[in-house]
């Protein structure tokens, strides 16, 4: 009877393994991500705040966000270049100077705009690959609970290996 | 005791045997100017369609749709891509040859118009198959399908009793 008793018991708890602290994230319109821990929406602070105990993704998220920022802003300021250069095109006579702007304005605005491309590009990549990190290690590390439980549809024990 | 002692040690085996055969699988996404190529990886090894599928299909079928809604996109984008660099070119070719005769129709606007579009439409598409497929392997990993409400701010069961020992 106590075998049985026990048997429903631990097959309850079957169903409850998991680890906490899980961060997913999706990417908007603008290609930014947006984090949810345990499917709670949260800022990218917040994310770095739970990788505490993981510093080597900690550092690698907070880089690789700083990273990411530094890219768009890179970007911004090459697309405004761009627009200079259209709004010089418009009041265009020919000119020898004029056209002299207008190549320089264009080549200065795409090649920053690929720089910052590129730099974002790569602390995204690090951004991804932190979260990966953290999840994994998050989800295998010892942290092991043993919780007794009475909820309304649940009574028991729950534990987390 | 011994029997509680026996299955108490079997349910744990059972427990760890469940834990740890489960790949822990990744997203790594290599975009490039044009196309983009989503890998599936298994620690270091990357993972071929078949084996994907298979491994989704174990697991629920949620989780495979999502991975097939997410291969698909991604299809749909590399083609839209595709030939929207061909009207780009096509464009820019029109705009450059010198013509012989006045034709009645211009080409130009449809072409212009055409390429922006196949251009947005496929870069929402490789998004959005990004996001997909990020989806997938994150329910695969911590398989959000078959937990009940877990992932719901609102879950119903939430515990009215609860003692937690931490060792």
């Amino acid at each position: 009877m106590r075998i049985i008793l026990l048997l429903l018991l631990f097959f309850g708890m079957l169903h409850e393994l998991k680890a906490q602290g899980t961060v997913t994230f999706k990417e908007n319109i603008f290609n930014n991500n947006r984090y949810k821990i345990d499917g709670r929406e949260a800022k990218a602070p917040e994310v770095a705040q739970l990788m505490a105990n993981f510093e080597s993704s900690q550092k690698k998220f907070e880089g690789g966000h700083k990273q990411m920022g530094i890219g768009s802003g890179t970007m911004i300021l090459g697309v405004a270049l761009l627009a200079a250069g259209s709004i010089n095109f418009v009041n265009f006579n020919g000119s020898r100077e004029d056209v002299n702007t207008y190549i320089l304005l264009n080549g200065l605005g795409l090649t920053t705009v690929f720089i910052g491309r590129a730099i974002r590009k790569k602390g995204k990549r690090r951004v991804e690959s932190s979260v990966g990190e953290y999840n994994l290690l998050n989800e295998r590390s010892d942290k092991s609970t043993v919780s007794f439980q009475i909820t309304p549809s649940k009574l028991g024990l729950r534990y987390s290996f | 005791m011994k029997k509680i002692l026996t299955v108490l040690l079997l349910v744990l085996l059972a427990n760890s045997a469940i834990g740890q055969d489960r790949p822990y699988l990744q997203v790594s996404i290599r975009e490039g100017f044009l196309l983009q190529k989503i890998e599936f990886l298994d620690g270091p090894k990357v993972l071929n369609k078949v084996e994907m599928q298979t491994l989704m299909a174990a697991s629920s079928q949620e989780i495979a749709d999502l991975y097939r809604k997410s291969v698909s996109r991604q299809k749909l984008a590399s083609g839209m891509a595709i030939v929207g660099v061909a009207t780009t070119v096509g464009t820019a070719i029109y705009i450059l040859t010198p013509r012989q005769q006045i034709t009645g129709s211009n080409l130009f606007w449809p072409l212009l118009i055409s390429s922006a579009v196949l251009d947005i439409g496929s870069r929402i598409l490789r998004q959005n198959a990004r996001n997909l497929a990020r989806e997938a392997v994150d329910s695969y990993n911590f398989d959000r399908a078959n937990a009940p409400i877990y992932f719901d701010e609102n879950r119903m069961d939430v515990p009215l009793f609860s003692h937690v020992i931490r060792f």
